[in-house]
């Protein structure tokens, strides 16, 4: 081999061994000095989250009341953007932003920017064709909660807000159920481990015991009483006395769930179980209930009605402010007189009477299945603010505070024969863990089935003799009117009162009891010509509507059925 | 051919090891690479046949004195420009490329055959004019002859072959005294063309220069292909994650993992200091034996085919390797007894067999 071909090899071999070494330089920086930065790049572990699907909510005969849907988010990405002017253009007409402020974002020098909050599928579906001629644009869809019924049950329902968390009435109540539970774990991706599944907790389904039909004629009625009697609000409750499941319960003024972020924050507020009043009259039920099953009175028994009776140093006068002279029990209750219930609670004494009133649930929550109920204001002796006036105020339904809920419900005890049922709205629920079906529970026994047919045989009266605006064809009804005064900071208020009726029918075998409650109606302040009227009128249809037959025929078909 | 004992006492030993060793290795890490592949599950075994089969074609070559191809030489050319005549007009289509020639029970990509046979003729093409490597019309003649088969490659189109075949012309014209004048004239030809040219080119044009060059630049499925080879490098560490363990390759985010991106695999799993400097070591080693041989030869075809040889291994780890670790561009060439493919790997045992023959036959009269 000669010099020059030696050393031409050697610069071959030289060539070599440098591009050896970036090689091995190149390796080293890639596997030893950004080692730990690829690592962790690439990491076996990764947290995989499975979101359930929140649950559908029912009504009684499956009409959907909420379900999920999704609004949109509307991004862009700026350097995709081929003519930004006449994008813009566009999109200031449907997103119904200031064209100058979307120009500025899509000429924004990042890689993405948001153009919207949320949106509806419509807007969202025009942004969809405007991205397929001209590109450049995302549609992200948002989970949201949707009221196919918009403002149907608005109270009832509640919403959800936009973080999944159910904000007022069943959504919230239910929240853990509805929800259900994400599930996440860190699981390794490598194909050497067994790899264990994410699987969530899917949300349950709801069914209701309320009728949409029911819920809307309730709605309508009530809307209509509103406008007829000039009251700001109200409140109707239908229940099954037989079980305590709510047929329908509405409030006035309501919001719609799918626009809550819009209502205003005391209307999210659910007047059903939180708002508490004086019951005013209706409370005479209760009282006599508890005078009857105590054996201080018989319905024969007689007062001496003086038209006043002091008791703790305070006056009760009647409605009318006149003396009744000797009267007896039925005739109290039909004529409503505050003296007469006063002196049977006297009779009773403190000791029974609110023990009674216990019985009856007052001062409690009923326990009803949804979010945020209210237990009601029930002094008691001992109590701080308790007097002994009370005794007598009590008795005709003031000095104490009541929610409607709890006022149907002590009343229902009554109407069914003695038993006290817990209301309540959701009758299924259908979970991935079984079905769970609602048993109606007997809070307690207040009274005698003997003495809630003798206080029935009253109200049946009481609604025949001097309610005439209650009564509807066919049909036996039981109830009493109440006429409360409205206390505001301590002092009552000298025109507004808070008229309600509450009543059951048919009489001897109730299938529903309504309570209807309208506040500060401007035609009149009684309840025997506002609330009354407003619940035959609902009666009337809610009869049809629920096949109650009327009681002839279902008499006669009880003859029948025993011949048989 | 030769069976007497003294011809075989130069058989380099360690040569063969290396290159045993180098290819056991490849077939152990394309088991790895195959693994959750089902279609794949046969390459391993088939590697190893290839393997074996290599061996014997690479004794019994070495068998045959070197001399023997080297008086054919004109023949051997004429026969593989035929072929990849034949393969422009009627090969087989993989890839979007017409590489390969079937022979119904067995399909030849004549290329990777050719590059070795290359090698050997155009080293006798050299021995034969080395008292003209002074003349300019020289390399002008030998740069057709290395030209006619680099165009017809080019066509198919096989970029990075073709850029090998321009590598072996380059070493071994290099290594046959190619003037330094003469280097730098071409040298200078070539960049001014790139230079003046390319600035003047519409837009467009630039752009199919620039894919025609890298084509896989343009392509998303390549740029993944190479992202993920670097994430294999870059998480493989020092020690690597494991045989068989990397993450990278068994979940498939790698591709052609038991050809092109073996290298990033065996990174991965092997680490540094099982898997990459293992391989570049041993390749280092078979290339410096090889280049040991070229210097030992007296005789100047020796000389240069076995330096061909050489360099085909280099550039082709080079590149292999280069592209694992983006400093080369994407092509399809392999991984030198690592890579899985038969073609490649018994022509890579032919031309150890070439260099084997060149070794045992540099002593004129070895009377040991």
């Amino acid at each position: 081999m000669n010099n020059s071909q030696l050393r031409r090899m050697w610069i071959v071999i030289l060539g070599l061994i440098f591009a050896t070494f970036i090689i091995i330089g190149r390796l080293v920086a890639f596997q030893i000095i950004q080692g730990k930065e690829w690592a962790a790049r690439t990491s076996d572990e990764l947290v995989v989250i499975a979101r359930p699907e929140r649950g559908t909510i029912y009504d009684r005969n499956g009409a959907v009341l909420a379900a999920n849907g999704a609004d949109y988010q509307i991004g862009a990405s700026p350097n995709l953007i081929v003519d930004a002017e006449e994008m813009a253009s566009q999109l200031a007409v449907i997103l119904e932003e200031p064209r100058r402020q979307i120009l500025a974002d899509l000429e924004a020098d990042t890689p993405f920017v948001m153009l919207s909050g949320r949106v509806s599928s419509d807007v969202a579906e025009r942004i969809r064709a405007l991205n397929d001629e001209y590109g450049g644009l995302q549609i992200d869809p948002l989970p949201r909660r949707f009221y196919p019924q918009g403002e149907l049950m608005c109270h009832t329902l509640g919403y959800v807000d936009f973080d999944g968390n159910g904000g007022a009435g069943i959504e919230g109540y239910y929240q853990p159920e509805l929800a259900g539970e994400a599930a996440s774990a860190t699981i390794n991706i490598s194909p050497f481990y067994a790899q264990e599944s994410v699987i969530a907790r899917e949300g349950a389904d709801m069914v209701l015991t309320i009728d949409r039909s029911v819920q809307y004629l309730v709605e309508q009625t009530l809307k209509e009483a509103m406008v007829e009697y000039g009251a700001e609000g109200g409140t109707i409750i239908v229940m099954d006395p037989r079980t305590g499941a709510i047929l329908a319960m509405a409030s006035e003024p309501c919001y719609n769930p799918d626009d809550f972020y819009n209502a205003p924050e005391e209307m999210l507020f659910n007047p059903i179980v939180s708002r508490q009043y004086e019951p005013g009259s209706v409370m005479k039920l209760v009282t006599m209930a508890a005078a009857l099953d105590s054996g201080t009175v018989t319905p024969e028994t007689t007062y001496y009605d003086s038209g006043e009776l002091w008791v703790g140093g305070h006056r009760s006068v009647n409605w009318d402010r006149a003396a009744h002279g000797t009267v007896d029990m039925t005739t109290l209750l039909a004529r409503s007189l505050n003296v007469g219930a006063a002196t049977i609670a006297t009779w009773m004494g403190a000791d029974t009477y609110y023990d009674y009133m216990r019985r009856f649930n007052f001062g409690s929550p009923t326990g009803i299945d949804i979010m945020s109920e209210a237990g009601g204001l029930m002094p008691l002796p001992g109590d701080e603010i308790w007097t002994e006036s009370f005794l007598a105020t009590n008795a005709y339904g003031q000095s104490l505070a009541v929610t409607p809920l709890q006022m149907v419900t002590a009343v229902s005890a009554i109407a069914n024969g003695g038993e006290l049922m817990q209301p309540y709205l959701v009758q299924e629920i259908h979970s991935s863990s079984g079905t769970f079906i609602h048993e109606p529970s007997v809070l307690s026994r207040p009274i005698s089935p003997q003495t809630a047919k003798q206080v029935t045989a009253m109200a049946v009266t009481a609604v025949a003799s001097e309610v005439p605006e209650a009564k509807i064809d066919g049909y036996t009804i039981a109830g009493k009117t109440g006429t409360a005064q409205i206390a505001e900071n301590g002092v009552y208020l000298q025109e507004d009162t808070i008229a309600s009726f509450i009543g059951w029918l048919p009489a001897d075998n109730p299938e529903i009891i309504v309570l209807v409650k309208l506040d500060k109606p401007q035609v009149s302040p009684w309840g025997s010509t506002t609330a009354a009227p407003t619940f035959a009128k609902l009666a009337n249809e809610l009869v049809v509507l629920l096949g109650i037959p009327p009681d002839d025929v279902r008499l006669r078909d009880d003859v029948m059925a025993l011949r048989n | 051919m030769s069976f007497n004992r003294s011809t075989w006492r130069h058989f380099d030993i360690w040569l063969t090891a290396a290159v045993l060793l180098i290819t056991a290795y490849g077939i152990l890490m394309i088991r790895s690479a195959v693994t959750g592949a089902p279609a794949l599950q046969e390459h391993p075994r088939l590697q190893l046949q290839w393997a074996i089969i290599g061996v014997i074609v690479m004794i019994i070559i070495s068998a045959i004195d070197y001399r023997f191809l080297t008086s054919a030489h004109w023949y051997i050319y004429g026969a593989f420009v035929a072929a990849l005549l034949f393969v422009i007009l009627g090969g087989q289509i993989n890839n979007d490329a017409r590489r390969w020639i079937s022979l119904g029970f067995i399909e030849i990509q004549p290329s990777e055959f050719g590059r070795i046979f290359l090698a050997v003729t155009f080293a006798q093409f050299l021995a034969g004019r080395q008292h003209r490597m002074h003349q300019f019309s020289n390399t002008i003649i030998s740069l057709l002859y290395v030209g006619l088969p680099i165009s017809l490659i080019f066509l198919q189109p096989d970029l990075g072959m073709s850029i090998l075949f321009l590598v072996i012309w380059f070493v071994m014209i290099w290594l046959a005294g190619l003037p330094l004048s003469h280097f730098l004239i071409l040298a200078a030809v070539g960049i001014s063309a790139a230079v003046f040219i390319y600035p003047n080119l519409a837009p467009y044009q630039k752009d199919r220069v620039t894919t025609f060059i890298n084509p896989e630049a343009a392509d998303p499925e390549s740029v993944f292909n190479v992202d993920q080879a670097e994430v294999s490098i870059g998480t493989g560490g020092t020690w690597g994650k494991g045989y068989m363990q990397g993450t990278q390759s068994q979940l498939g985010f790698l591709r052609v993992q038991h050809t092109d991106f073996i290298f990033s695999m065996l990174t991965e799993e092997m680490g540094l200091m099982f898997g990459s400097l293992p391989v570049l070591f041993l390749m280092g080693f078979i290339l410096l034996r090889i280049l040991r041989v070229s210097q030992l030869t007296p005789d100047p075809a020796g000389k240069f085919m076995t330096a061909g040889i050489a360099a085909i291994l280099f550039f082709q780890t080079v590149v292999s390797v280069g592209m694992n670790v983006r400093i080369m561009p994407v092509t399809g060439l392999t991984l030198p007894f690592v890579s899985y493919g038969g073609s490649s790997l018994i022509t890579l045992f032919i031309a150890i067999g070439v260099v084997q023959s060149v070794l045992m036959r540099h002593r004129k009269q070895d009377f040991g």
